[in-house]
């Protein structure tokens, strides 16, 4: 009989308690709500980790419609972090979260560094929660987001600050919306990250020749899907180059070929966004698929494929 | 809510541009409400589309005793998900989510339901109209562009096709823009005529008929006219189709909501119409 395959991989190493995912397929913020929903459809508590919507201090509205728009190989969005504010998270979603055998990893926005403290710091402690995930990345707010995340000093500061104000791992996501993605990603490193996710949408538009207008209420968007894989798969590659803590790879992941790229790239764990709204169970789906891929070719532990395509790279 | 491979039984186009498809789904079948709605996948395509359940039956059949096993929708070639859609041939299999969202609902001293349809928003009332028509009395006023249009219910009769046929008792009222069957003009301007008769008023079709009936809301607040308890079918984009992604939120008066799952009914009082931009 052949042995299963050892999927356990280890998100947060340099973290005194750590963050051992039992397999490293985790669902992307912002698509799955707060996992909630999802659970109706999938049994999600198969998953590595879920990271919930990006969370901010108030609740928040979003931007106006039409908020999505299908592109050729994509999506665009611009919800605009509508989620409910993190005291109605800690007090509606966490309970849920605490009987749950899955990780459930709060995706953390904010406008000013202090606003990011502060959610990471009434997250501290609550039963549920067993990660932060900071959104410095987010294209759709027009003010903090992405500004954070282009800046090196301000990712680093912001990073610090909020390392300081948990005792929770602490994952950074990185905007691709940057000349070099491997500075702001050593920055946070430096800052004390203990892993990093890559990569969140890339800036785009698109515009209904009969209206005359563009498609989305708030003009701009964030372009996810396959189209933008090739992107983000180059992106985590550099970037695993050059940081020693783990990088978790997201950006047009649909089917466990292309997530087994993203580990070979370097990525310790991969998330799943746009590809779970055209199928809701596609996580579940990927994970099989990876669990064949390792049968077939006898890996015993995944962690022998992270980052394999690096080294015949050299 | 189930994610399933359906068979499709049936595909036909029953009106210039309008396609209707049967497809055997069990469970859907038995636990659809009116209103609610189904996503599919399209192939090649990232987002679900989203149709409203038009009809639910057994065996390809309309019947009321057997357990219900296959459900409709009825669509209009829009795009290239639908021209896909259009394109499936019978046995082919669709990734079918569903039933989804919350449907029309009908207070237990209603009487006399008034039904609008605007074009293709004749859709999820056939379904309302299959389910209250025993125990309700039903008018049913139909807008359309053109005759064509309209959903052809004589047809169901005379070459037993899988179109509804109107239901004993129904009153249908057609509306064409062009004049070319029924009274010439839109839905609307004979809504008023049956607004003291109806307990409760429902309405699918294009938001600028819902922009008309919310300012007949207000004119009949000051007169003796009652355009109350009217439920509408909103549709926007939408990303999972079940409340998780935040992708279909509009404003209410009663709050943010989900249209994929609060609704895709909404109370036509409770819709900010000034901000509705879908």
């Amino acid at each position: 009989m052949r042995k299963l395959p050892n999927f356990r991989v280890q998100l947060a190493p340099r973290h005194p308690k750590g963050l051992i995912l039992s397999n490293p397929v985790m669902i992307a913020a912002g698509i799955a709500g707060y996992g909630i929903e999802y659970a109706e459809i999938a049994d999600i508590q198969k998953l590595g980790a879920i990271v919930c919507k990006g969370t901010t201090l108030m609740p928040k509205k979003g931007n106006a419609q039409p908020r999505l728009v299908e592109t050729a190989g994509g999506l665009l969005n611009s919800v605009g972090l509508e989620n409910i504010g993190v005291d109605a998270l800690i007090e509606e979603k966490a309970p849920v979260w605490a009987g749950w055998r899955v990780p459930v990893i709060v995706n953390v926005a904010g406008e000013t560094i202090d606003e990011y403290v502060a959610v990471t710091s009434k997250l501290e402690g609550v039963a549920g929660v067993s990660g932060i995930e900071l959104n410095i990345s987010c294209p759709n707010v027009s003010a903090g987001g992405m500004e954070f995340g282009v800046d090196p000093k301000l990712a680093a500061r912001v990073t610090s600050a909020v390392k300081a104000a948990t005792t929770l791992p602490v994952i950074v996501k990185l905007s691709p919306n940057v000349t070099d993605i491997k500075e702001i990603a050593l920055a946070v490193e430096e800052a004390g990250a203990d892993a990093i996710s890559l990569i969140n949408t890339l800036k785009g538009m698109a515009i209904d020749i009969d209206q005359r207008k563009p498609c989305l209420g708030n003009i701009v968007g964030g372009l996810s899907g396959p189209a933008i894989k090739p992107v983000a798969l180059y992106m985590v590659f550099e970037t695993a180059k050059v940081v020693r803590i783990p990088v978790i790879g997201c950006g047009g992941i649909a089917c466990a070929e292309d997530a087994l790229e993203f580990i070979m790239a370097g990525a310790t764990a991969i998330q799943i966004g746009t590809a779970s709204l055209t199928s809701p169970d596609i996580c579940l789906t990927i994970l099989e698929g990876i669990e064949h891929f390792m049968l077939d070719n006898g890996v015993e532990n995944l962690t022998d494929l992270i980052g394999i395509a690096q080294h015949s790279a050299r | 809510m189930k994610q399933i491979l359906c068979s499709i039984t049936s595909n036909a186009e029953v009106m210039p541009g309008i396609h209707l498809m049967w497809i055997e789904a069990s469970d859907i079948a038995c636990s659809a409400q009116p209103g609610q709605f189904i996503t599919l996948r399209c192939v090649g395509f990232t987002l679900r589309r989203p149709f409203s359940v038009h009809q639910v039956g057994s065996n390809n059949v309309i019947a009321s005793e057997a357990k219900q096993s296959h459900i409709a929708f009825l669509f209009k070639v829009a795009g290239k998900g639908t021209l896909w859609l259009s394109q499936r041939q019978t046995g082919e299999r669709l990734d079918i989510l569903g039933p989804l969202g919350e449907g029309f609902t009908i207070e237990p001293k209603s009487k006399h339901l008034l039904l609008v349809a605007g074009g293709i928003g004749i859709a999820p009332l056939v379904f309302l109209m299959q389910y209250a028509s025993s125990q309700h009395q039903i008018t049913l006023i139909h807008g359309a562009s053109t005759a064509a249009q309209l959903y052809p219910f004589s047809l169901a009769v005379k070459k037993r096709s899988k179109l509804s046929p109107l239901p004993k008792g129904v009153q249908f009222i057609p509306v064409t823009e062009d004049g070319s069957m029924g009274q010439k003009g839109r839905a609307t301007d004979i809504l008023p005529d049956f607004l003291n008769w109806a307990d409760q008023v429902y309405a699918c079709g294009p938001v600028d008929m819902y922009k008309a009936m919310a300012k007949m809301s207000l004119r009949a607040k000051q007169s003796n006219l009652k355009l109350r308890k009217c439920q509408v079918s909103l549709e926007v984009r939408m990303g999972c189709g079940f409340g998780a992604c935040y992708g279909c939120t509009i404003n209410t008066k009663k709050g943010l909501k989900h249209i994929c799952r609060d609704g895709p009914v909404f109370e036509l009082d409770d819709i900010i119409w000034q901000e509705v931009r879908i």
